[in-house]
């Protein structure tokens, strides 16, 4: 949606500020508090501007032409993770609202930062962020002869494509243990496009929806399963506004594997660690995906699974791909330190950001993603 | 800002927290309505102090330089007090919010002043343990500022405000002198235990001061154990009724219930009213005006029974209508609690419920009167709705009010105010009206700023007025901390 179309939603904020400070409890019996801390970006920044409220009222200016579009406006823009947590807190859709204000800022050449906009180009050129051609996206399958038609399609999305092939492997691994014959588009996969429209270009993920969408059709796709939150969501919520409603379901891999669990399709090696769930944010927050990855970890016998202070609805960010992401995953995984000695996540994006975050900080605890963690406990 | 002024405040302060990018100070020129709308002003500069001797400086620095400074907390500003209506320094005190210190022997907590109330709350929570009353504003007020207005919340018969709980504080006087004061003032004694020192109460002078006599780096609050049982009863009242439902209020007051927050059939029934969220889960019938909420809570459920009786009785006593736990049990209990008043559930949560919420433009005025002149206050506030055009669901006039140890604390609102220049010019004249109106007869504000009616001061009288004027001036003798909002 355009900024313009926002107008009384943005009119409507009274300021309170619990998007960026937190709710309740009012009610001691009652408590469901939210957390201490919050958005990522207010926690950094400490400015209100880096908090929702802030980004509101600056949204609202523009859309009334009462702010001139700067460098400094920009950050403030481009600094949201997209972590969700004050839609959590508040009515608002301030992430629909962030990214239509994005939309208006990229549009006169100030945003997106550099680095992602070379990354939105690459998607634009070479589908996909990361700048690698498009021909070895699909190296990681090599050999696992994957048929490119199924009635059960898994996309892989860029990062488990080029940088965390293993990821991908021990999904479909899972998948084909499930007795699911999933299929693959190879190299017809491209990016899902989330970073571009997060970073205001929607224009260049109406592209990739309309090619992945034709894709999945074509390979006859019933469901279409996904390893990347980000991918899933983009699939779920954002290609119906462009296309209308998908010919095929959308299923992240956790919701899909689920339903396994008491079978007698996995067989799990007895665990004796403590472990803590990382929920992502898109996965959690904004799907409602928040049991079946426990569930899954839980079904390992013996393993103890703990959670940390922010989890579930109010887990916290692991920074995204934002200027401080590397500050965002510290403070996450100092959390897990506290919490467990490993941490298992879903997500390629949080997988890399907490685990860079545990080498740098000399934290030393493991990160895994839950499909490498079950897929290695699987009963030879 | 002048470059030689930026350039010290980031010596005091660290570079990246000191902005004059407008952006951010724009950001900081909004209050809730009507302020964000009515009364706007932005900061020259914004800093972000972690020390008292961080803000001492700064103080010291615009002492000389004759700058105003204007503390900030968390910023519910419902009276605008924390605008920089003039310019000036922005003191944002968002890093300094630690919990010092949880005394469970003598139940205290200490914190800093930028420490959101709700994160003491939480971390009272795990001591078993809960403020005395529960302050609600919007979004988790700051301790300091919260003593600054004296915050107000669920809770209160028993325990007044939060002004009236504090038993110790550490300020930064206008003139950058840090002073502490309660029995932690001691310098080697046994620490924040007792307000009361065998002097005059200054730390009274800070509570409401908003923040014009010094900026609240750090408070001790008195708290107590968290009650092991509570219940919830619901009755209604017809409009006719008021008379008869303010006697109940009265008695139940009198025997200390421990909650009541009154509402009128607006809040309930409007189309983009507070809770018509929970739609016909509330089970209020349509002739009901209005409904006391209220909460009891006691040692064991024994005791919860006893007292849900003896209230149960005084409702129906004075003509009560029994509507059921209804929406109480909805904004209450468990497990259905979703977090109080604005907003009452997550977008994230609504759009998996396939609604689209819509918050309100509300506006509120919060006051207190003495209980028995409930109706006259009540009917005062409809005939100027009415005057206005407000009395309809178009604006929906959404009475709402606390019971405090002895009055009322309403904070009536216009629910559905249009932004558009007339429609606020409209209202700042309902505003106006309705506030000198109230503090004609009687009834002061929550709490003073640039929101707020002249009158509801200088109503006092001049000698109170004058005194309050030379206090000022005494501490702040170049009234460079939130200057215009006292004088």
């Amino acid at each position: 949606m355009k900024l313009a179309e926002y107008k009384d939603r943005l009119v409507s904020c009274k300021a309170c500020g619990t998007c960026s400070y937190g709710r309740g409890p009012n009610n001691p019996f009652t408590a469901e508090a939210s957390p201490s801390h919050r958005c990522p970006s207010l926690d950094k920044y400490h400015f209100m501007s880096y908090g929702p409220r802030g980004r509101l009222y600056l949204a609202r200016l523009l859309q009334r032409g009462e702010i001139s579009i700067d460098e400094d406006l920009a950050k403030i823009f481009y600094t949201c993770t997209d972590c969700g947590m004050c839609e959590e807190l508040c009515f608002h859709p301030f992430t629909d609202i962030i990214k239509s204000a994005k939309v208006e800022i990229a549009k006169i050449g100030f945003g997106p930062p550099e680095n992602n906009r070379k990354a939105n180009e690459n998607i634009r050129k070479f589908f996909n962020p990361l700048g690698e051609i498009g021909l070895n996206r699909a190296d990681w399958a090599n050999g696992m002869n994957l048929p490119r038609k199924a009635e059960v399609m898994f996309f892989a999305g860029c990062k488990p494509s080029y940088r965390q092939d293993e990821l991908a492997k021990t999904a479909v691994n899972l998948l084909r243990q499930a007795g699911v014959d999933v299929g693959y588009l190879n190299k017809e996969e491209w990016c899902c496009g989330r970073p571009a429209d997060w970073d205001g270009q929607p224009d260049i993920q109406e592209i990739m929806a309309m090619h992945n969408i034709k894709a999945m059709k074509e390979a006859g796709a019933k469901e279409v399963v996904f390893a990347c939150p980000g991918c899933y969501l983009t699939f779920k919520n954002e290609y119906p506004e462009i296309v209308g409603k998908l010919p095929f379901d959308v299923i992240h891999i956790t919701e899909y594997l689920v339903q396994f669990i008491n079978s007698d399709k996995f067989k799990f090696e007895k665990f004796a660690g403590k472990v803590t769930y990382h929920d992502p944010c898109h996965l959690g927050r904004f799907a409602g995906i928040i049991d079946q990855p426990r569930k899954l970890i839980a079904s390992v016998p013996d393993i103890e699974l703990v959670e940390m202070e922010r989890h579930g609805r109010f887990s916290y960010c692991c920074g995204n791909n934002v200027d401080f992401s590397n500050w965002v995953a510290s403070q996450r995984i100092a959390e897990a330190k506290k919490t467990a000695n490993i941490v298992i996540t879903a997500c390629p994006r949080c997988v890399q950001n907490l685990s860079i975050a545990s080498r740098n900080e000399k934290i030393g605890i493991p990160v895994y993603s839950i499909t490498t963690f079950l897929s290695n406990k699987i009963k030879k | 800002m002048r470059d030689y002024i930026m350039h010290i405040l980031k010596e005091i302060v660290g570079q990246e927290y000191v902005s004059d990018s407008y952006p951010i100070r724009a950001t900081y020129e909004q209050a809730q309505l009507p302020g964000g709308e009515i009364v706007k002003g932005k900061p020259d500069v914004v800093v972000m102090p972690r020390t008292p001797e961080q803000i001492s400086k700064i103080i010291q620095l615009a002492n000389k330089e004759d700058l105003i400074v204007v503390p900030r907390g968390n910023g519910s500003s419902q009276a605008a007090a924390n605008i920089a209506k003039y310019g000036g320094i922005m003191v944002d005190l968002a890093r300094m919010e630690d919990i010092l210190k949880i005394d469970e022997d003598n139940m205290v907590i200490t914190a800093e002043g930028g420490c959101s109330v709700y994160k003491m709350m939480r971390a009272l929570t795990e001591h078993d343990m809960r403020f005395p009353f529960c302050p609600i504003f919007s979004c988790g007020p700051s301790l300091g500022a919260s003593i600054c207005t004296n915050a107000t919340g669920d809770f209160m018969v028993k325990y007044g405000r939060l002004g009236d709980i504090i038993v110790g504080l550490e300020a930064v006087l206008p003139t950058g002198e840090i002073i502490s004061l309660g029995t932690g003032a001691y310098t080697s004694g046994w620490g924040h235990y007792h307000r009361y020192t065998g002097i005059p109460d200054l730390i009274g002078l800070f509570v409401n001061s908003s923040g014009t006599i010094g900026i609240i780096t750090k408070a001790s609050v008195r708290v107590i154990a968290k009650p092991k049982a509570e219940g919830y009863l619901t009755y209604g009242w017809r409009r006719e009724d008021i008379d008869k439902l303010t006697r109940a209020l009265i008695e139940l007051q009198k025997y200390e219930i421990d909650d009541i927050h009154l509402y009128n059939q607006w809040t309930f029934f409007g189309p983009g009213a507070h809770f018509s969220y929970y739609g016909d889960k509330t089970h209020i019938p349509k002739d009901i005006h209005f409904v006391p909420l209220t909460v009891v809570d006691a040692l064991n459920e024994k005791e919860l029974e006893i007292k849900l009786d003896f209230y149960k009785d005084i409702c129906v006593k004075y003509g009560g209508i029994d509507i059921g736990e209804g929406i109480t049990h909805y904004l209450y209990g468990p497990p259905q609690y979703e977090g109080f008043g604005l907003p009452g559930v997550s977008y994230q949560k609504a759009k998996a419920m396939g609604i689209t919420p819509m918050m309100s433009r509300s506006s509120a005025y919060y006051f207190y009167n003495p209980l028995p002149k409930f109706p006259e206050v009540y009917e005062l506030w409809e005939g100027i709705c009415k005057k206005y055009g407000y009395w309809n669901e178009k604006y929906i006039p959404a009475w709402l009010s606390w019971a405090d140890r002895n009055c009322m604390n309403p904070y009536p609102m216009i629910v559905e105010i249009p932004i558009n220049d007339e429609e606020l010019k409209k209202y700042a004249k309902y505003w106006e009206e309705f506030a000198s109106e109230l503090a004609r007869r009687g009834c002061p504000p929550y709490a003073f700023g640039h929101s707020i009616p002249r009158i509801a001061i200088e109503g006092l009288g001049d000698n109170t007025f004058q005194f309050l004027k030379k206090v000022k001036m005494a501490v702040d003798p170049n009234n460079i901390l939130n200057r215009g909002v006292l004088y």
